[in-house]
């Protein structure tokens, strides 16, 4: 008697196969998702004052120190204190909604809680004084700032990311006073030609200046 | 890949023959150690870790097995969820001079005992997180003793008191300040009439004397009495007895050359002077710069000591006899040098005439640079004998300071009388500022139900403690990160006390304010009071009369410089009459309680760092014992073995004065004096906490043993039991005739890391005479054992000149410096400063006596203390070890790890990549010197969050799971690499911007860190001195840390007559490392 039809001896071979197709894509879709592509890149928290960085850093054209100021001198680039934002707004804007809470914080001395965007593990130690001193453009880990009404987090943040600089400097430097002019090395892309000169130059400056971005474990991680 | 040939048990064994062949002592660990102890082998010395530090906890059973994973599927279903929203707290107005991320400095101080200890201390953002000496200071110099190091964790005690309190209907219930300031305003109303006793601590603080006068001016009836830890202040004492007034010895080490100790512990960081006295005395060790300068190689010291300490560790020739006797020998000592005391006479034995005559030789020939000092133990008498021997022979190296005190008295008869006064009802007010009477004073004085007769009985103090429970009402004391005040240095130099952060609990005042209170009945600032005591010492003693920058300039720096106390010379002092000195019956047996070595007086014993910071010389961690010798132990019937790796001893049981009894484990502790029992102060405690303790969510209650230390309450309680009311009221640390029972309990577990990390019996620590080193510089070299037929010239250094390494690793960012490290073993004493120092900034946890028992201690630097020789006698010298990675260039761990998570940095360091590490323990396996940490469980997560304040931001948090060890302080090199590279210069070695935290907590420059690229760094420097050795160079790992030998300067004579265990006899050489001899009937540890 049979049980089985004759087209069941496919069987073996078809679960096999399914398998096999059903493991590359858990193994792809956990490349995929579980990436810092996938869940670092586009989070953009809601923050406790609709503060506009395109219109400050873009129409504005306010400098990226004039608010985060210790940025060449500390780790950090601080979030600043209440008191800049009242350096202009306690003379404009005074009576604007949106600003409640920063003229709360201001009267009360309690610090407005802002949601932190960009995350790096804790077990990596980061300086922003030694990237944005050598001239590693601000616009290289947070994007085009000036562009976004609401900041998002613009790179992966992993360290293949970071190691992506590290390996060749050349393509991402700019001098380091121009280090928060967001567009700088975009306009440099703009024209093939103008790029491949720029990168050379820079190749130029780092055989000068000796610039040597560690890749070792150590420089980042104890 | 490097293969070696491993030592065989033959050739350890021709390692022995050739050390016995030299005349080279055995090195040991512990009595176990030195007998061959049954089980000994097996349980250490051929084991490289203990069971513990292998595996799992034992029975995991299929219950939890089953738990953990339906946990695991039912915690699945969550894994999707997003990370949880950070938030950012910028301040609303900025400090001008805080910049976030970079840490500020300020000097400050810590009052201990009586005196100010000058430091600078580091805080993150208004968060203090280490502290550290003063490097401007005349007495610190930028060292801090291990007192100061830990003292920044007693900030964030979660157990601290938080509110002030008052009894209301018998029951202590919740208050605060303003209320405490109007009860005082009450007290203060009925002043004239008053009879106030105050039991104060002893306070450095000019600001404090004016306010004590002043309140002895408004309460007319007040008895003041300064309690110190040991009750009397033995040494002002004496030195009022030899100069009529109380007067502080300075003993200048470094121009001394002999030097004799009389029970005195003077380098143990209990000496209120430890960190000058170190770090002269060492200077007095350097045979390099002394001979240089055409003096005598090396100091000598004589030490006579009742217990082993690090002092006795470092010692020459060391005597052990009971506290008592010491006082007829130092008697003996001055008659031999024609100083007529009239005390009994002793019968010296041969070896102690023997050291007698030899060292009145050393002393008449050193023509006034000989150091007589005697310890806490020893009677005022003796403290005056030592002072009028400095008088005639110590003339060039001693002086005294006159701090221009008021005449002390002896506590006994002021206690007696208060506490008589107390009982008949006709004290009013009890004021225990800063001290805890219930707790400390002895047994026999009934002060607690003295204290129950007092109308009005107030408590300041940091804890809700014994003496707090009984107290009408509590003021919780501020720590002095978190008030202001005042100070004089030991040499009298005044510092400011200024805070760092605000109390962190609002009712938390100083004693200042307190004091403040109690005179006007106001809330009184302590800013104002210290402000208002500087005014007058402007006025006084400056050029520049304006307050405010004189104010500024004092904050700034610390202390004012110029401010030491005047000198007197030790010639003014008077030969004491001892023929009051009671004879000593050498049968009876004595306890002498000392301050111990990690909990002082009880002030850190709810420190966790402390509590498992171990002892010096016993190992001992979260415990107090009673140390006795073999032959005493014998005497009693106790013994103490070891079972399955753990020590378990039998328990004594101690009456003391007024028939108190106290029942403590016993301690076998090779070199200490028969018929006398050691304890320490601190331990017994019973404190209430005001810590809520959160139960443990579901997911920990499943996952993790609950192996948090703070979870059961104040650290502190229930570890060891309390001695402080044993002792007599007479003299606190000795009790010549004490009763020792054996009693019930044969099974008491003591932890003890004298036998953890074991290095199979190699000898490990080098030594040498100076009379050999200056004679054949090289002479240690010899000892230098490599195994024959091993092709040494195939294991280049990585980082060398002639090798292909340096060409593969290129040219890259932070090759240009190459770190190591120096140990300089002739200074180093072993009080563990870098230990501590090391737990602080590394943020290294602190897991427990079960779990230290395991074998699991996580410190990242260990101190290994070796006895030596005297296997027979009984009477075995000692050296101190530390010990941490080595930073080994050929690093055996590197090539096991599977996953490459500790790699070689190009600045040549071996660094560990924790967020790489899978937790093999490969590693720690292939560690030749057992430095490797790992972590067991997630210690740090459920510390209270008061102690995560305290933690380090620039050193990464480790998980369960990860293993750990020391990386040379990475954090803060790269912290200036990356400056230096900003700032576009290199590095300097000349002015030290980079230290390691072990390096700037030594007072005595054992530890050298530096570059070794550099051929004139200090390390560099120290490396060529011909005493430098690396440890176990035989296995060519080529460690970054080496070693310099340690020296020695015995006398001849005593040599020669065999008093010296450093010396070995061929006869004495005991068996080693696969020797198949006999173990001990009776097994020892």
């Amino acid at each position: 008697m049979q049980i089985f039809p004759r087209n069941a001896n496919a069987l073996p071979a078809v679960s096999l196969m399914g398998a096999g197709m059903g493991g590359l894509l858990v193994v792809l879709l956990a490349w995929y998702y579980l990436s810092p592509e996938f869940y670092e890149v586009g989070y953009q928290p809601e923050q406790p004052v609709p503060y506009n960085h395109a219109f400050h850093a873009g129409e504005l054209g306010m400098d990226c120190r004039y608010c985060h100021n210790h940025v060449e001198q500390s780790p950090h680039a601080n979030i600043p204190s209440t008191q800049t934002c009242m350096n202009c707004h306690g003379q404009i804007q005074t009576q604007s909604a949106a600003l409640l809470p920063v003229r709360e914080s201001w009267a009360t001395g309690e610090p407005i809680e802002w949601v932190q965007v960009t995350h790096l593990a804790d077990y990596a130690h980061f300086s922003h004084a030694a990237h944005v001193n050598v001239g590693v453009s601000c616009a290289s880990c947070h994007g085009r700032v000036d562009q976004m009404e609401v900041v998002y987090v613009a790179e992966p943040m992993s360290m293949a990311w970071c190691l992506e600089c590290h390996r060749a400097p050349a393509e991402y430097l700019v001098p380091p006073e121009e280090v928060t002019n967001l567009a700088y090395l975009d306009e440099k892309k703009e024209d093939p030609e103008v790029w491949d000169e720029y990168v050379a130059a820079n190749e130029v400056r780092i055989e000068q200046e000796g610039i040597q971005p560690p890749q070792n474990c150590s420089a980042c991680h104890y | 890949m490097i293969e070696l040939d491993i030592l065989t048990a033959s050739d350890v064994a021709s390692d022995d023959a050739a050390r016995a062949a030299k005349k080279q002592p055995r090195q040991w660990r512990s009595a176990a150690d030195r007998d061959n102890a049954p089980g000994y082998d097996q349980a250490f010395r051929k084991r490289e870790f203990l069971d513990g530090a292998m595996g799992e906890d034992p029975h995991p059973d299929r219950r939890d097995f089953l738990k953990v994973m339906g946990a695991s599927i039912a915690l699945a279903g969550i894994t999707g969820c997003r990370r949880p929203v950070e938030e950012v707290l910028p301040y609303a107005r900025k400090p001008e001079t805080v910049i976030p991320g970079i840490a500020n400095y300020f000097a400050t101080a810590m009052p201990l005992n009586g005196v100010s200890h000058a430091l600078l201390v580091r805080s993150h953002e208004g968060r203090p997180t280490k502290v550290e000496g003063n490097p401007e200071h005349p007495v610190s110099q930028g060292a801090s003793g291990v007192f100061a190091q830990a003292s920044i964790l007693n900030l964030y005690d979660p157990d601290r008191s938080r509110h002030a309190r008052n009894r209301v209907d018998g029951d202590m219930e919740e208050s605060d300040w303003t209320s405490f300031v109007a009860a005082m305003a009450q007290v203060r109303q009925q002043a004239a009439a008053t009879s106030l006793v105050v039991l104060a601590e002893p306070d450095p603080s000019p600001t404090a004397a004016r306010l004590r006068q002043q309140v002895e001016d408004t309460f007319p009836g007040t008895r003041w009495i300064t309690l110190h830890p040991q009750g009397d202040d033995s040494q002002a004492l004496g030195t009022q007895l030899a100069f009529g007034r109380p007067l502080r010895p300075q003993y200048n080490f470094s121009e001394a050359d002999v030097v004799v100790s009389f029970d005195a512990d003077f380098l143990g960081a209990e000496d209120s002077h430890s960190i000058h006295n170190a770090r002269e005395y060492m200077q007095s060790r350097r045979v390099e710069v002394r001979t240089t300068s055409g003096r005598t190689p090396m100091s000598r010291l004589y030490a006579v000591e009742s217990t082993y300490t690090g002092t006795g560790g470092m010692a020459d020739h060391r005597l052990a006899m009971k506290a008592g006797r010491v006082s007829l020998f130092a008697a003996a000592v001055a008659s031999a040098l024609g100083l007529q005391t009239g005390a009994p006479q002793i019968e010296l034995t041969e070896e102690e005439a023997a050291v007698v005559d030899a060292l009145a030789g050393d002393v008449r020939e050193a023509s006034g640079r000989a150091v007589f000092t005697a310890g806490a133990a020893q009677p005022p008498r003796i403290h005056a004998l030592c002072a009028a021997l400095n008088g005639q022979f110590g003339t060039q190296a001693v002086e005294y300071l006159d701090p221009g005190a008021a005449p002390v008295q002896p506590v006994a008869s002021q206690l007696r009388e208060a506490v008589a006064e107390m009982s008949a009802g006709r004290t009013d007010v009890l004021l225990t500022l800063g001290t805890n009477p219930v707790h400390s004073l002895p047994a026999e004085l009934g002060f607690a139900a003295a204290m129950q007769q007092v109308p009005l009985t107030v408590h300041f103090g940091t804890w809700r403690d014994e003496t707090a429970q009984l107290a009408d009402w509590h003021v919780p004391q501020a720590h002095y990160l978190e008030s202001w005040g005042d100070g004089r240095s030991y040499d009298g130099t005044f510092t400011i006390v200024q805070p760092l952060i605000a109390p962190l609990y609002a009712d938390a005042h100083s004693a200042l304010e307190v004091l403040g209170a109690l005179i006007t009945g106001r809330d009184v600032s302590g800013y104002d009071l210290v402000r208002e005591s500087f005014a007058d010492r402007v006025t006084a003693d400056f050029a520049d009369q304006s307050f405010e920058n004189n104010w500024r300039t004092v904050l700034h720096d610390g202390f004012l410089p110029g401010t030491q106390f005047p000198t007197v010379p030790a010639s003014a002092a008077s030969t004491p009459d001892l023929s009051q000195l009671a004879p000593v019956n050498d049968e009876s047996i004595e306890m002498v309680v000392r301050l111990s070595s990690t909990l002082y007086d009880g002030r850190f014993s709810n420190n966790a760092w402390m509590q498992e910071a171990p002892d010096p010389i016993t190992k001992i961690v979260w415990d107090n014992v009673a140390a006795m010798s073999a032959a005493t132990a014998r005497r009693l019937g106790v013994s103490s073995g070891i079972d399955k790796q753990t020590v378990r001893a039998d328990t004594v049981t101690i009456t003391g004065a007024g028939n108190a009894t106290v029942t403590l484990p016993v301690w076998i502790q090779p070199g200490h004096p028969d018929n006398s029992i050691s304890v320490t102060l601190g331990y017994g405690r019973e404190l209430l906490s005001d810590r809520v303790i959160k139960d443990r969510n579901i997911i920990a209650r499943i996952f993790d043993k609950d192996v948090d230390i703070y979870r059961p309450g104040p650290l502190t309680n229930g570890v060891g039991s309390a001695v402080e009311g044993l002792r007599s009221v007479n003299f606190f640390p000795v009790m010549p005739g004490v009763d020792v029972r054996k009693a019930e309990e044969d099974d008491y577990r003591v932890v003890t890391t004298q036998d953890h990390g074991s290095m199979e019996g190699r000898d490990i620590v080098r030594m040498l005479t100076a009379e050999q080193y200056t004679q054949d510089p090289d002479f240690i070299q010899d000892q230098i054992h490599l195994i024959e037929d091993t092709p040494w010239e195939d294991f280049p250094p990585l980082w060398g000149e002639s090798n292909g390494a340096q060409d593969q690793i290129g040219d890259v960012m932070y090759s240009a410096n190459q770190w190591g490290m120096a140990v300089d073993l002739n200074a180093c004493h072993g009080c563990n400063a870098c230990v501590v120092a090391c737990q602080a900034e590394n943020n290294i946890p602190v897991v427990g006596k079960d779990q230290v028992g395991r074998g699991r201690e996580m410190s990242w630097m260990r101190m290994d203390r070796y006895y030596v020789g005297g296997e027979e006698t009984d009477r075995p010298g000692m050296v101190s070890m530390p010990m941490m990675c080595q930073h080994c260039e050929n690093a055996p761990c590197e090539q096991v790890c599977p996953v490459a998570a500790t790699v070689h940095s190009p600045d040549g360091l071996n660094a560990m990549i924790y967020n790489r590490c899978i937790g093999t323990r490969y590693c720690a396996n292939n560690c030749p010197y057992k430095v490797r940490r790992y972590n067991f469980y997630n210690w740090t997560k459920t510390l209270p969050i008061e102690v995560q304040m305290q933690q380090n931001p620039s050193v990464t948090i480790r998980y369960r799971g990860v293993m750990e060890k020391c990386t040379m302080c990475i954090h803060r090199i790269r912290q200036v690499q990356q400056y230096a590279h900003i700032e576009d210069r290199d590095l300097s070695s000349e002015d030290i911007e980079y230290v390691s935290a072990c390096q700037e907590a030594c007072s005595t420059g054992a530890l050298v860190f530096g570059d070794l690229a550099d051929p004139d760094s200090e390390v560099n420097r120290v490396k060529r001195n011909s005493r430098n050795y690396a440890l176990l160079a035989e296995l060519a790992v080529r460690p970054r840390v080496t070693y310099l030998a340690r020296l020695r300067n015995p006398h001849p004579a005593l040599v020669a007559a065999g008093y010296d265990p450093f010396h070995a006899e061929d006869g004495h050489h005991g068996g080693g490392y696969g020797s198949e001899e006999s173990p001990a009937e009776t097994l020892d540890v």
